[in-house]
C-alpha cells in the first residue's frame, strides 16, 4: 500500500522551491508549508515608469507611490541593513521574524522574513557557480553541475562565457543573453588594466531576464530594480509557485508556520504555530539557514551551539573623474553592473559588484558623508553620474559566529570574525584601490566600509559537519528529516551563494524523489 | 461576504454625523444617510425633517441614529419643528419595527434650561416612549473636523490671546469626538438598555476657561488669558448689540452659561466606554501638530522650498509609523529659520531607531527624493559642464570645512 502522508517541504523561498520540482517531477505527493501570508498586491505596479521619469517628471504626480510605497513603508529605518529592505520590501516584511525564533543577536545582523518567496521577493539575483575548492567537498560535484544547469535553465540566468569573469563564475550553463551594462561600466570593462594586480572586471550572471520566460518578462530597462522589479524579470522564488500549484500532487498552505518537528514513532511531525500537528512521510527543512537551523536544534534537544558562515562584507564607492558632468542614463538596468575579483596576495580573495551609484537612493549614500544635508545632495547631485559604488565579499572562513539554542527555545547568535579578518579586508582594500586607480576608478577616501557580520545575509553552515547531517542533507539522529537549504553547505568561497544552495536543494531533491518513490 | 448590520443616521452630513459615518464603518456597520449625505461613498435617501422617511431608506435597517437639528429662524413663532419632525420620524421607525434609536439630545436637555435649545431638546425627548428609543445627553464635543461649536470655540481661541468671556468658572464635560461616536455606536447595538437617557460626557468636569486655556495651548500653541464677566451686564450688553450683529444674541450666551451638570459615571461605566481628560484627549492633536511644524521646517531645509502638502503629510505618517510619533524638541528658531540648521546638524551618528534629529533628516530626505520637486535637486539627467561640476564640488567642500567646527559643537546636543 503506498503511504498517503505527503512529502513535506517547509518554506517557498529558492531553497524550498527548488527542492520541491524534483520531487513534483517524480510525482510525489508534495505539501509545502510557509510561514508567510499569500503575497498580497505587489509594491510594485506593473506600469510604473522609468527610475529617470519617477524622478523628474512632474507629470506621472504620485512618483512616491512608486519610491516609498503606497503604505509609505519605504520611511522605515531598516539601519544598516541592506537599502533594498527599505526601498522594495513589501510592508511589514521581516518584522515578526525575529520575536517568532526567538532571535538574541549580539555582534550580528540577523535578517529574515516570514514572506512569499523569503528573501528571494528582496535580494540582488547575483548568481555564481561555486568550483573545485570553493565547493564543500561532502557534496557530489557531477550531480551538483547537473543540478547548475537544471536550475540555470528553469530561473533564467544572463550572462556571457566571452567575458573574462566567465572562469571564475562558471561556464558551460544554459544562458541567456547579457544585460546591456551602463556606460560608466563599459568604459571601466574597455580599459584593460596591466594586470599582475590579481584584479579581474568583467560581467556578471544575474537571475533577471533578457528574453521572456514563462509569465515572467525581459527587462524593460527602466531602471529601478533597487525599488522592485515591475514585469517579473528578477528571479523571485514566489513567481515559481503558480507553475507548481498547476501540478496535481502539490499543495500548498500559507500562514502555516511551523514550530516543531517532532516524531510520532512512524516518522516525523510538524507542529504549526495553531497547534494543529500534521504528519510526513519526510520532512525537508527549507526555512532559511536561521529558521531551519531552529527547527533542527530545537528537535535533538540539549544545549547545542554550531558554526554559522557567512561572507564579511564591505561596501566602498569608485570616483571616475573623467565622468563628472556626464547626464545620469535614463535607460538601463539597474542592478550590479560588473563583478570583480581581487586576489590579495597569500590571503585569499574578495569577491563583488559595482552598481552606477544613481540606480540607489541617493539618502543611503549621502548618509556616509560628513556634509551637512543640503551641501550633501549638492555633492552627491555632482558626484552620482561618475561614482560605482560597490560590494565585496570575503570567503566565510573569516567568521567566526556562532549559533546556540537557548533554554527558551530563541535562536542566540553571536557574531565574530576570525583573528585576521580585519587585516585580510584591509589588505583588500589597498589592493583594490590600488588596482582601480589603474583603471582610472578612485576609491573615495574613508569610503571603504566593513559591514556588520551578517547584513549581507549570506548564511550557511549550520549543520554542513558529519555529525550533523550526511552528504544528502539527511539530520543525523532525526528520522525522516532532511534539510535542503544553505545550512547544510559547509563551505563559503567569495561568492554569492544562493545558486548554488537552489543547486543543492535540487541534488537534494532529486536524490530524495529517487529513493521515497522507490517505497 | 458577510453584511454588517445597518445604521440610518439622520444629519450624516453634519459635524457629527460625518465623523459618526466614518466611525460606523470602521466598525463593520453598513451606513445609510437619510438627507444630506457626507460623502459620496455613503448613500442616502433625500429626506428633510418633518417629512414621511421614504420607506426604503428605513426597511431592514437595524438601527437609527438621529442628528438631525433644525435650527428655529431667527424670531420664529409657533411650534418648533423638530417636535413633530422627531415624531415623524419615530412613527416610521416604529412602524418598521427598528429595533434601536438613539436621539442626540444635550447635556442641556432639561425642562427648566436657561436656554431654549435646552428646553427643546428636552421636549424632543417626550416624545421617545419605546423602550427601544434611546436619548443620548451629549456634553461639549471637541477634536475631529473644525466644525460645530468646536469650530467656533477653535476661531475664538486663535482669534485673541485675552478672551473675555461669561461663566467662565462654570464646570464643562466635554466629550472627545471618537468617544462620543464610539458611545453612539455602542448605544445603538447595547441590547439590554438599563435606562432611557444616557450621558455621553466626561463624568468629571473641568471648568469652561480651564477647557479653553488647555485647547489654547496643546491644540494652538499659545498662552490664553480667559477674563471672567459678570452675566447681568453682559446680557444687558449682547441685547443692545444683538439688534446689530443678530449672530450674538442671548440665546448663545446663556448657552455657554447655562450649561448644567450631570451625574453619568453610571451610564459611562455601563457603556463601558472610556473618556479621556481634556489634556490626553488634546494630546495627540498637539503632538501632530509639533510634528507637522517639524516636518516644515525639516523639509524645507532639504528641499530649499516649502515641501509640498503632501509630503508634509507623509513626514507625519512618517514619524508616527516609523519614527516614535513624538516630535523632537527643536528650538524655535530651528523651527522658524530652517536654514540655520546648516549650523546646528550633527556630524555622522546615523542613530538606529533612537529617533534623533539625523534619522529624521535622513527621513526628510528621503521624502523630498520621493518626488520630482526634490530628486531634481539630487539627480542631473541633462548633465553639467565638466569644469562647472568640479567648480562646484570645490566650492561646496570649502563651505562644508568651514562648517564642519561649528556643527560639531552646535550639534553635538542633537545627536
Ligand atoms: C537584500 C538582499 C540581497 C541579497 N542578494 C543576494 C544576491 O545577490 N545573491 C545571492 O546569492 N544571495 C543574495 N541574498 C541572499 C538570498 O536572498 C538568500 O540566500 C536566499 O533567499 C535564501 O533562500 P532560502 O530559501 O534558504 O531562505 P529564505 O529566502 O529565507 O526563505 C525561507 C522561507 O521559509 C519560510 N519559513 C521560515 N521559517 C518558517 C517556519 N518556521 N515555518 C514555515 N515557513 C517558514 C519563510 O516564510 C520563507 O518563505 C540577498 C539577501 C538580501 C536580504
Amino acid at each position: 500500500m503506498s503511504d498517503a502522508r505527503p512529502v513535506v517541504v517547509v518554506g517557498s523561498g529558492p531553497a524550498g522551491v527548488s527542492v520541491a520540482w524534483p520531487l513534483v517531477e517524480a510525482g510525489l505527493p508534495v505539501l509545502m508549508l510557509d510561514a508567510g501570508a499569500e503575497a498580497g498586491p505587489s509594491r510594485v505596479a506593473a506600469d510604473r515608469s522609468s527610475l529617470a521619469s519617477l524622478r523628474t517628471d512632474f507629470g506621472t504626480g504620485r512618483s512616491w507611490r512608486h519610491l516609498i510605497g503606497p503604505t509609505l513603508s519605504g520611511l522605515r529605518n531598516v539601519g544598516y541593513a541592506s537599502p533594498k529592505l527599505r526601498t522594495s520590501a513589501a510592508p511589514g516584511f521581516g518584522e515578526d521574524y525575529a520575536v517568532a525564533l526567538g532571535l538574541d543577536a549580539s555582534g550580528f545582523r540577523a535578517v529574515g522574513a516570514f514572506s512569499p518567496g523569503g528573501l528571494s521577493a528582496v535580494w540582488g539575483a547575483v548568481v555564481c557557480a561555486f568550483q573545485g575548492e570553493e565547493l564543500d567537498p561532502r557534496i557530489d560535484a557531477g550531480a551538483l553541475d547537473e543540478s547548475y544547469r537544471r536550475v540555470a535553465a528553469r530561473i533564467g540566468i544572463n550572462g556571457s562565457d566571452d567575458d573574462p569573469l566567465a572562469d571564475y563564475l562558471g561556464r558551460g550553463l544554459p544562458l541567456q543573453p547579457p544585460l546591456p551594462v551602463s556606460s560608466a561600466a563599459a568604459a571601466l570593462l574597455a580599459k584593460k588594466g596591466p594586470g599582475g594586480d590579481g584584479l579581474t572586471v568583467g560581467r556578471l550572471r544575474t537571475a533577471i531576464l533578457t528574453r521572456d520566460l514563462g509569465d515572467r518578462n525581459a527587462c524593460d530597462l527602466g531602471r529601478a530594480c533597487m525599488w522592485g522589479c515591475g514585469v517579473g524579470a528578477i528571479y523571485n522564488s514566489a513567481d515559481e509557485l503558480p507553475a507548481l500549484w498547476g501540478r496535481d500532487n502539490f499543495t500548498l498552505r500559507w500562514r502555516a508556520e511551523v514550530v516543531a518537528v517532532e516524531s510520532d514513532g512512524s516518522g516525523p511531525v510538524l507542529r504549526l504555530r495553531d497547534g494543529e500537528k500534521v504528519a510526513a512521510r519526510a520532512v525537508i527543512l527549507a526555512a532559511g539557514v536561521l529558521s531551519t537551523t531552529r527547527l533542527v536544534l530545537a528537535a535533538r534537544g540539549g544545549g547545542q551551539s554550531v558554526p554559522l558562515l557567512n561572507n564579511p562584507a564591505v561596501s566602498f564607492a569608485l570616483l571616475s573623474p573623467s565622468r563628472l558632468g556626464r547626464p545620469l542614463a535614463a535607460v538601463g538596468h539597474g542592478a550590479a553592473q560588473l563583478g570583480f575579483r581581487q586576489i590579495v596576495a597569500g590571503k585569499g580573495e574578495l569577491f563583488g559588484m559595482l552598481y552606477d551609484a544613481d540606480t540607489m537612493s541617493a539618502v543611503d549614500i549621502m548618509s556616509h558623508m560628513p556634509f551637512s544635508r543640503p551641501g550633501a545632495a549638492a555633492v552627491a547631485r555632482r558626484l552620482l553620474p561618475a561614482v560605482m559604488l560597490g560590494l565585496g565579499y570575503l570567503p566565510g572562513a573569516y567568521s567566526r559566529n556562532r549559533v546556540t539554542l537557548a533554554a527558551d527555545g530563541g535562536l542566540k547568535i553571536e557574531g565574530e570574525t576570525s583573528a585576521d579578518c580585519a587585516a585580510t579586508m584591509a589588505a583588500a582594500g589597498k589592493a583594490l584601490r590600488r588596482s582601480m586607480a589603474r583603471l582610472g576608478a578612485h576609491m573615495l577616501p574613508g569610503s571603504f566600509r566593513p559591514y556588520p557580520p551578517g547584513a549581507e545575509v549570506h548564511y550557511a553552515g549550520t549543520l554542513a559537519r558529519p555529525e550533523d547531517s550526511t552528504a544528502d542533507g539527511a539530520i543525523v539522529g532525526l528520522p525522516g528529516v532532511v534539510v535542503a537549504d544553505a545550512s547544510v553547505i559547509g563551505r563559503l568561497p567569495a561568492k554569492t551563494h544562493t545558486f548554488t544552495a537552489m543547486a543543492n536543494a535540487d541534488r537534494i531533491g532529486r536524490l530524495w524523489a529517487a529513493r521515497l518513490s522507490g517505497v | 461576504m458577510v453584511a454588517g448590520p445597518r445604521l440610518v443616521i439622520t444629519g450624516a452630513a453634519g459635524y457629527i454625523g460625518a465623523a459618526l459615518a466614518a466611525a460606523a464603518r470602521r466598525d463593520g456597520w453598513r451606513v445609510v444617510a437619510l438627507g444630506r449625505s457626507p460623502d459620496p461613498t455613503v448613500p442616502s435617501h433625500p429626506w428633510r425633517l418633518g417629512e414621511d422617511p421614504p420607506a426604503e431608506a428605513l426597511a431592514g435597517a437595524d438601527a437609527v441614529i438621529h442628528l438631525a437639528h433644525q435650527w428655529a429662524a431667527p424670531g420664529a413663532q409657533g411650534e418648533d419643528p423638530n417636535i413633530p419632525g422627531t415624531e415623524r420620524l419615530l412613527e416610521a421607525t416604529r412602524r418598521h419595527g427598528v429595533r434601536r434609536v438613539v436621539f442626540a439630545s444635550s447635556i442641556s436637555a432639561r425642562e427648566d434650561a436657561l436656554n431654549a435649545y435646552g428646553r427643546l431638546k428636552w421636549r424632543v425627548e417626550q416624545t421617545l416612549r419605546a423602550p427601544v428609543e434611546l436619548s443620548a445627553r451629549i456634553g461639549l464635543v471637541y477634536g475631529g473636523a473644525d466644525a460645530g461649536l468646536w469650530g467656533l470655540l477653535c476661531k475664538l481661541v486663535r482669534l485673541t490671546p485675552i478672551l473675555p468671556m461669561v461663566g467662565g468658572g462654570r464646570p464643562i464635560q466635554p466629550i472627545r469626538m471618537d468617544e462620543l461616536c464610539d458611545g453612539l455606536l455602542r448605544l445603538a447595538r447595547m441590547p439590554a438598555p438599563t435606562r432611557a437617557v444616557y450621558g455621553l460626557a466626561s463624568p468629571t468636569t473641568i471648568s469652561f476657561s480651564a477647557f479653553l486655556r488647555t485647547v489654547a495651548r496643546l491644540r494652538f500653541h499659545r498662552p490664553l488669558m480667559v477674563i471672567s464677566l459678570p452675566l447681568g451686564p453682559v446680557l444687558a450688553a449682547v441685547d443692545l448689540v444683538s439688534r446689530v450683529v443678530p449672530a450674538i444674541n442671548r440665546e448663545r450666551v446663556l448657552g455657554l452659561a447655562g450649561l448644567p451638570v450631570i451625574d453619568n459615571a453610571a451610564d459611562i461605566a455601563e457603556l463601558g466606554l472610556e473618556i479621556r481628560s481634556v489634556v490626553d484627549g488634546l494630546a495627540p492633536f498637539a503632538r501632530r501638530k509639533a510634528i507637522l511644524r517639524e516636518g516644515r521646517a525639516l523639509l524645507r531645509y532639504v528641499l530649499g522650498v516649502s515641501p509640498p502638502m503632501g509630503m508634509l503629510r507623509h513626514y507625519v505618517t512618517g514619524i508616527e509609523s516609523y519614527g516614535g510619533g513624538r516630535p523632537l524638541d527643536l528650538p524655535a528658531p530651528l523651527l522658524t529659520v530652517p536654514g540655520l540648521l546648516r549650523l546646528a546638524e550633527p556630524v555622522g551618528g546615523k542613530g538606529e531607531g533612537r529617533h534623533t534629529l539625523v534619522e529624521r533628516l535622513e527621513m526628510a530626505m528621503i521624502l523630498a527624493e520621493s518626488q520630482p520637486v526634490g530628486a531634481r535637486r539630487l539627480y542631473d539627467y541633462g548633465g553639467t559642464p565638466r569644469w562647472k561640476s568640479v567648480l562646484g564640488l570645490v566650492g561646496i567642500g570649502a563651505i562644508e570645512a568651514l562648517l564642519l567646527p561649528v556643527r560639531m559643537v552646535l550639534g553635538r546636543r542633537y545627536r
